[in-house]
């Protein structure tokens, strides 16, 4: 039984570095990164008179934070596509002739994508940081701990963020309908929602999978709203939710997977 | 071999396969026929294991496809040879099979070259016109070298020669005792290729066959399909006056 489930792996590993798609998205989240660090540091190197030096200091670990509301959309559209291009072409099926028990094909696909998503992650938020760092020029501060930890961070989230994308492409079946969702779920809705100013609608934003994502990123949308004294979790907390999230819509995914013909 | 007991397919009102119950048997190359919307892909895929049959069974040796360790070792298929990423290239699409199913790297050259697309290996398959799309979809089919295999309407868009080459290639495979069971709408090509006939219309069985046996009194296969279809076509054009 572990044979074949490595062998699906092997075939899923080969499939996704062997569409161009996959270096067209690692290479957008490289690139979007790059265009939110560098101006960080150039805004840092430029000194405010009025500032003392401690104060314009850029510890360059937030700088490896910033974009990621976007930048994470490069890498769901990296682990969506890797089944609704299958569906598209229709080669879904070739898939499931290799390997028909549909579960093993679901868990091969997410392990072969969240080997690329931890690993990118954490080179992304060390890419931020040295770029930020080397734009800063004087004023940048690199702490190695604190960039290590910042980059644990954004690779965890990553993990968990295209669990989410994986579970919602195999429910729904196409790139534009599990897009919009992911981009519904995860930015959107938490924000229309909070600037309603609705107490009700606003205590729903605090569980949406975007809201709680973002908290433990330290970049939380709540904090962009000055909302986040109500919010009824902490970093820890919303890591939890947001991992929770992913969880219920992959079994959902897996569900429908299973299900419905092919 | 492969086993249809009472095997139906509804979609809501309509019914797609209607209580079919057949054998296709190895050594032999069985045309599978039928009028558009018949049932004969929906089959197919039922054999498959990716459409799941409203009742009955379909089994390949006695047992359904999803229970099969290495399936393309046993059972091999073409459904739509377009249904491959378009950005992949030709040999890494058949590479990515061959490791879903621990078969040798060496083996995807040797049907590569089999097939005649050795030389565009490294082409992507979204440049391939139909003809070369269903020479990779039938390398992919010889792959697993499997006892079973399947093709849906595999001379679509071949060129004279390859749909030659494709009747010996077929012919051949019966003749190593495989079980092929063939989907076309080419009559006449039908019946130089199968020696033994399925008739579908409306997801009924109309005719399980030998050759000889369906075409007796008529001139051809082609009329005695439309002699036998008659009543069961569902999508008709208006007349050519």
């Amino acid at each position: 039984m572990l044979i074949p489930f490595l062998a699906t792996i092997a075939s899923e590993w080969t499939k996704l570095w062997s569409v161009r798609s996959t270096w067209w998205c690692l290479i957008g989240a490289a690139a979007l990164m790059a265009l939110y660090s560098v101006p960080l540091g150039f805004d840092a190197a430029d000194p405010n008179p009025n500032l003392s030096r401690a104060d314009q200091l850029l510890h360059v670990e937030d700088v490896a934070t910033a974009g990621l509301l976007f930048t994470q959309f490069a890498l769901i559209a990296l682990a969506l596509l890797t089944v609704t291009a299958e569906y598209a072409s229709g080669s879904m099926r070739t898939t499931l002739q290799c390997e028909p028990r549909r579960g093993r094909v679901l868990v091969a696909k997410l392990l072969v994508v969240e080997v690329v998503a931890l690993v990118s992650g954490a080179l992304l938020a060390v890419l931020g940081a040295g770029l930020g760092y080397l734009a800063a020029g004087d004023y940048g501060v690199f702490d190695v701990s604190s960039v290590a930890t910042v980059a644990g961070k954004v690779s965890v989230y990553m993990g968990v963020v295209v669990a989410l994308a994986i579970g919602l492409a195999v429910a729904l079946r196409s790139t534009a309908g599990a897009l919009v969702v992911a981009f519904l779920a995860l930015f959107l809705l938490p924000m229309v929602l909070m600037m309603s100013g609705m107490d009700l609608m606003t205590d729903v934003s605090y569980y949406l999978p975007g809201t709680a994502g973002t908290e433990y990123l330290g970049i939380g949308i709540a904090t962009l709203f000055g909302l986040d004294d109500g919010l009824p979790y902490d970093a820890t907390g919303g890591l939890g939710l947001f991992a929770a999230w992913s969880v219920v819509t992959l079994l959902a995914g897996y569900v429908v997977f299973r299900r419905r013909d092919a | 071999m492969i086993t249809l007991d009472h095997l139906t397919k509804r979609y809501g009102a309509t019914t797609a396969v209607d209580d079919l119950t057949v054998q296709i048997e190895p050594g032999r190359v069985t045309g599978f026929l039928g009028p558009n919307g018949a049932g004969k892909s929906t089959t197919m895929r039922m054999i498959l294991g990716l459409d799941r049959p409203t009742s009955g069974t379909a089994t390949i040796d006695g047992r359904p496809y999803a229970s099969l360790q290495r399936p393309l070792r046993e059972v091999g298929a073409l459904l739509d040879a377009k249904a491959v990423h378009p950005g992949r290239r030709l040999r890494t699409h058949l590479l990515a099979m061959a490791r879903s199913n621990s078969i040798p790297v060496a083996r995807v050259d040797e049907v590569l070259e089999r097939v005649g697309l050795a030389g565009v290996s490294r082409r992507r398959a979204g440049s391939l016109s139909l003809g070369m799309s269903q020479r990779l979809g039938i390398a992919g089919v010889l792959l697993g070298d499997p006892r079973v295999m399947l093709f849906d309407e595999p001379v679509n868009g071949l060129d004279p020669d390859g749909v030659m080459w494709i009747r010996k290639l077929l012919r051949s495979l019966a003749a190593e005792g495989r079980t092929v069971l063939v989907s076309s709408h080419l009559m006449s090509e039908m019946q130089q290729t199968a020696d033994h006939l399925v008739v579908l219309g409306r997801g009924r069985l109309l005719a399980d066959s030998p050759m000889a046996d369906f075409v007796a009194g008529h001139g051809s296969l082609e009329e005695a399909y439309f002699r036998l279809t008659a009543g069961s076509v569902e999508y008709t054009g208006s007349e050519v006056a």
